[in-house]
């Protein structure tokens, strides 16, 4: 089996799985809410328990799930790439786009979290410190990449372009 | 691109058709299209010999470069 076909395989589990543990993970949260549960908030290393109703439970929740979509959008998009790159679709504008797309969502990522993880660890655990986790190294340099990618997918475009038009 | 391309001129002096000529080349007519309206990016050394070949003619009567 060819390394891309492998590739779109794992990205598609991978897509469905985080899918529906965003979708677990909201489904859990709306019964807290409704319980008036007591919930372990996001971006936070002490394991305190908040009441899922406060407005400073909601508002980490909200913007951990709103990351959490992000990222999930970002995956669909490489599920996208993967499909059409397996399809021999390698140079498209749909795939250099695409690539684009997910190098800016991976940065905003790792930027949402930082940024999510100093105020909260501010706010909650009474502690003013930068953690450089792996997520927030990673993120941005896989972003990057997948930037530098779609600039030379384009390039490679032109280059095929110029290439069916020699006669 | 100031390179001018006269094949169609070269194909009404020799009455030839653009589908013979093709043909001849070993091309497809619609990659003789792109050529003769101009919108080919370059021309392989090959094909610009066999374009010679089959209209029995110089690259310079093909090829025109125009500032």
């Amino acid at each position: 089996m060819r390394p891309i076909k492998i590739l779109k395989k794992i990205i598609n589990i991978y897509f469905y799985l985080l899918g529906i543990g965003v979708f677990v993970d909201l489904f859990q949260w709306g019964i807290a809410l409704f319980n008036r549960k007591q919930i372990k908030l996001p971006f936070i290393e002490e394991n305190i328990l908040y009441t899922s109703t406060n407005i400073e439970a909601i508002i980490p929740k909200l913007l951990g799930f709103l990351l959490a979509l992000i990222f999930l959008y970002s995956i669909a998009l490489l599920k996208r790439s993967a499909n059409d790159l397996s399809e021999g679709n390698h140079f498209t504008n749909q795939v250099i786009i695409d690539f684009k797309m997910i190098g800016v969502l991976f940065i905003i990522l790792a930027f949402g979290e930082l940024l999510c993880k100093i105020i909260f660890r501010t706010l909650f655990d009474n502690e003013l410190g930068l953690i450089l986790d792996s997520s927030i190294l990673i993120l941005p340099v896989i972003g990057l990449f997948f930037i530098y990618l779609s600039q030379v997918f384009s390039k490679a475009r032109e280059i095929q372009f110029e290439n069916e038009l020699t006669i | 691109m100031p390179i001018i391309v006269h094949l169609d001129v070269m194909l009404a002096k020799r009455k030839m058709k653009s589908k013979d000529l093709a043909e001849k080349v070993g091309i497809t007519t619609a990659n003789l299209s792109i050529l003769k309206s101009g919108k080919a990016r370059a021309i392989r050394f090959s094909t610009l010999e066999a374009i010679c070949e089959a209209l029995e003619c110089q690259p310079s009567d093909i090829l025109e470069y125009q500032k």
